[in-house]
């Protein structure tokens, strides 16, 4: 069974947020992008080579150009390395003693994290410097995209702002995109010009993330904003059977659905665009025009 | 930039809330459910993390350097060796023998010292022969998984479809009876034990971050294996290690029973086991220091195995 | 009714002060959060309300449902886990026997209740009816069970053993904001109509806004800021709170509210009876729309 199908998505210098639940694939998908699981069928291209069909000195290349940094609960350091021979291992060449520590310490500085820390090891740190280790980690091999899989959900919400801070700080200095996963779509309007919807393993809706969270599309897109709880808002509003798995034919989204009609469980939405996106929904229009159920 | 972390120590050294709750926490605690540690319970924890572990430490340094001075510690150096005592013998516990004799008037304080030094050779050969192939296999296994995994499991299940003790016999009859015979016979039965357990550690190592991030970066296969796989997978091993360091000592014990490993007039505990259990109603010291010997051996590198788990621990070294 | 009283209460270890709360009262029906980063001490303060602070110094007066925790038996605490106070932690699967169905579970909790049989069996159907399952989990195993599904049946078995208050510690942390929003409206539905008192620990403020009658912003150890959470989240005097909030990511949105267009409209044929009941209100109040960054 694919657990990601139908898939095509672009990554470009203005960000791309990948958004979903647990287990609708997003995981999965990242890891295919970096190169770490091979996909059945279809094309990744990084600029013009095809990442899935790599010879081995493009594979280098693409190596170092697409850098992954994951969330700190997933132990993204060896818990038994130093801090700075973790932001190390992606150093190359010849290098002496001297100007290994040295390339540590300015990548370290670049992410905010006191160069003294370098002789520490993970669990010495706190899940802020932690964090951004991984990133200085990432760094080192001068990479242009970064796949950011849920880099602060782990973390306190006044250290996520400052990750957020530094990550908007660092595309522009080193000249980045994003790729960013995760199910905070506040996370996301940050630093993704796009967005794409996941729900079990496919796209339901992409589009500009403005337009998705102020006008989704999708009813799936509307219950996980509305979801979001808000300071001084109502309470986020529960759509119900989240527990209910996805549908084997027909909407795969239908048993959640409040918009569900006998349509959604015969066929199965194709993706079309719509005011500007695409979107997979026989009654996009009625959700668009603020149809709730 | 302000910053959480410039001051460097000050955020580390405040982790979570000092007091996490752990075992049955999680839920609702019906009422029964404990979390709280009574005192008794506390101190157990403390004397299992610290003096049991020293205790065994401490016991294992005193047969190691038994074993290495038997030669000058023995009162009757000569009896770990060739000589026999006819008129001396089966003599009970008193001052001239601490121990009391054997059936041919050997000092068994003496032989029990030097048997040390066969006991623990033979455990520490046969240990670390078995671990190198097995964690090496295993590491391997469990990092590469797909049809690599595959054949050195299924290798692995055949050596583990023989009776371990049967392997080692039909291997010991082969080769000549020495020392060297039990060690290779027995480590032959006990490698797929450990490539089996690193195999499934390092499967799910390898399915963490820093490994998926090595790849990312280009290091190369074997390095990532040695250095983030291999040293994240051996803790288990190195507990399971001092754990059947006691049952190596005890099968080398049974095939020289059976004339398949060490034999007169080496002094090796197992040997002394079984040549006095006969002796048991009548000459009850005979058959009761080596076991005592074996049980103690045994028992230290278990607390020792113990310590060793929580000393491993990277998360447990700063407390 | 005051359910939950503490006054002075203080958390030493090792002669620091982890962990200080001067005055916090909890009456049936109200909820009243503790909200910080990790180390403020707010997860101390919720143990020692059910006594499960050994090898601390702790000082003051705590009394839970009229028992002075701190000078209570082991015996009589153990009355008050379970019996009066549910504690409900971050990830409960982790702590459910993996070998034993979830109705044995409860059923065996009620026993120690004195309660069995007919009796048992309906008050767990009840029980889980309540945080709206459906009484089949009570078949299921832990594995067979979602992160959601398992932290709603501990709130269960909390309701079925009579608790009067839950005592939760990030509860919803570790879900997907879809299942946290239906935990939510569950814990307020419960507030609302069995009267249950909630002690809620949390580093998210917006969860928090949503849920708590009054709030206690911890920091180091200590309370910088008190009172009902609508002043304090909305108004906040303390520069530290100021900060807190500063933090929480904001997201653009706009039409979370009802269109007129779109109420009054026929029931759709697919739409199930369950559908609306729980999803709490939506809400037609005008939010205050924040600029986009």
């Amino acid at each position: 069974m694919p657990v990601v199908h139908d898939v095509s998505l672009a990554v470009d210098a203005g960000g791309a947020g990948l958004i979903g639940e647990s287990g609708s694939g997003k995981t999965t998908l990242a890891r295919a992008l970096l190169g770490l699981l091979r996909p059945r069928a279809g094309r990744i291209t990084y600029g013009t080579a095809d990442v899935t069909r790599l010879r081995r000195a493009e594979r280098a290349g693409f190596r170092a150009a697409v850098q992954p940094v994951f969330q700190d609960g997933g132990e993204a350091l060896n818990p038994r390395m130093r801090i700075g021979t973790s932001i190390a291992e992606g150093l190359t060449g010849r290098l002496r003693a001297a100007e290994r520590r040295a390339a540590v310490a300015e990548l370290m500085a670049g992410v905010g994290l006191d160069p003294a820390l370098a002789g520490r090891r993970p669990h010495e740190l706190s899940g802020g410097q932690r964090q951004r280790a991984v990133i200085a980690r990432a760094l080192a091999v001068r990479p242009r995209v970064l796949v950011l899989d849920e880099p602060t959900s782990a973390l306190d919400v006044t250290v996520q702002a400052r990750i957020l801070d530094l990550l908007e700080r660092l595309r522009g200095e080193h000249g980045l995109a994003y790729l960013l996963i995760t199910h905070n779509l506040a996370v996301v309007d940050r630093l993704c010009g796009t967005s794409h919807v996941m729900f079990a393993g496919r796209v339901v809706e992409s589009g500009p993330t403005g337009d998705l969270l102020t006008r989704p599309a999708h009813p799936y897109t509307l219950a996980l904003r509305d979801a979001v709880p808000r300071v001084g808002g109502p309470p986020p509003a529960a759509s119900g059977r989240t527990e209910a798995s996805p549908a084997p034919s027909g909407c795969p989204f239908r048993r959640r659905c409040p918009l569900a009609v006998s349509r959604c469980r015969e066929e199965a939405p194709r993706p079309r665009s719509l005011e500007g996106r695409r979107v997979a929904c026989h009654r996009a229009e009625e959700v668009l025009g603020g149809r709730r159920g | 930039m302000k910053d959480e972390h410039d001051a460097g120590t000050a955020e580390a050294g405040k982790t979570p809330d000092p007091i996490t709750v752990s075992g049955p926490g999680g839920l609702v605690v019906p009422a029964g459910v404990v979390l709280r540690r009574t005192p008794l319970r506390a101190l157990a924890g403390a004397a299992r993390g610290d003096l049991l572990a020293t205790a065994g430490a401490v016991l294992l340094a005193a047969i190691v350097l038994a074993a290495l001075l038997a030669p000058w510690i023995a009162p009757y150096p000569e009896d770990g060796g060739t000589a026999t005592h006819p008129a001396q013998a089966l003599l009970s516990p008193g001052a001239g023998h601490w121990f009391g004799t054997d059936q041919v008037g050997r000092d068994i304080l003496s032989r029990i010292l030097f048997g040390a030094r066969t006991s623990l050779f033979i455990a520490v050969a046969v240990l670390a022969l078995a671990a190198a192939v097995g964690v090496t296999l295993g590491v391997v296994a469990g990092y590469a998984g797909g049809w690599v995994r595959d054949v050195i499991m299924r290798v692995t299940d055949v050596f583990l479809a023989f009776p371990a003790l049967l392997l080692s016999l039909a291997l010991a009859v082969v080769l000549q009876p020495s020392v060297a015979t039990v060690v290779v016979a027995i480590a032959v039965t006990w490698w797929p034990w450990y490539a089996r357990l690193t195999a499934a550690v390092a499967q799910s190592v390898s399915a963490r971050g820093y490994v998926d991030a090595a790849r990312c970066l280009g290091v190369p296969a074997p390095v990532i294996v040695f250095r983030h796989v291999l040293p994240n997978s051996v803790t288990p091993v190195t507990v399971q290690l001092s754990l059947d360091a006691g049952g190596v000592i005890l099968t080398a014990a049974a095939l020289s029973y059976l004339g398949l490993g060490a034999h007169e007039p080496t002094a090796e505990w197992g040997l002394m086991v079984q040549q006095g259990q006969s002796l048991f109603t009548t000459d009850w010291w005979v058959v009761t220091f080596p076991g005592l010997a074996i049980l103690v051996t045994a028992f230290s590198f278990n607390v020792l195995g113990e310590g060793l788990r929580a000393a491993l621990d990277p998360r447990g070294r700063s407390r | 009714m005051t359910l939950i009283e503490i006054r002075d209460l203080e958390v030493r270890i090792g002669g620091r002060v982890v962990s200080g709360v001067p005055e916090l009262d909890l009456a049936a029906g109200r909820c009243t959060a503790l909200v910080g980063e990790s180390g403020s001490g707010k997860t101390t303060a919720l143990l020692a309300v059910l006594g499960l602070l050994d090898g601390a110094d702790v000082t003051g007066r705590v009394v839970v449902c009229g028992v002075d925790v701190l000078n209570a038996p082991e015996k009589i605490l153990r009355e008050i886990r379970g019996a009066k106070v549910a504690l409900v932690l971050q990830s409960p699967q982790a702590a459910l026997n993996p070998a034993m169905r979830l109705g044995t579970l409860m059923r065996r909790a009620l026993a120690r209740h004195g309660v069995k049989g007919a009796a048992a069996r309906a008050r767990a159907e009840q029980a889980v009816a309540d945080v709206l399952l459906d009484p089949e989990i009570l078949r299921r195993y832990p594995h067979q069970v979602s992160g959601g599904q398992a932290q709603r049946f501990a709130i269960a078995l909390a309701l079925a053993l009579g608790a009067g208050v839950v005592a939760a510690d990030e509860p919803t942390s570790a879900l997907d904001v879809t299942v946290q929003a239906e935990i939510v409206a569950v814990l307020r539905r419960l507030r609302e109509e069995r009267g249950l008192a909630l002690l809620l620990v949390s580093h998210d403020l917006a969860l928090v806004s949503t849920v708590a009658d009054d709030v206690l912003v911890m920091k180091d150890g200590g309370v910088v800021e008190a009172g009902p959470a609508a002043r304090v989240l909305t108004a906040p005097a303390h520069p530290y709170t100021r900060d807190l909030l500063a933090a929480v990511p904001q997201m653009r949105e706009q039409s979370r509210e009802h269109r007129p267009d779109a109420d009054g409209g026929e029931p759709d044929p697919g739409l199930r009876p369950g559908a609306r009941r729980a999803r709490r209100v939506t809400g037609s109040r005008r939010r205050r729309r924040r600029p986009h960054r």
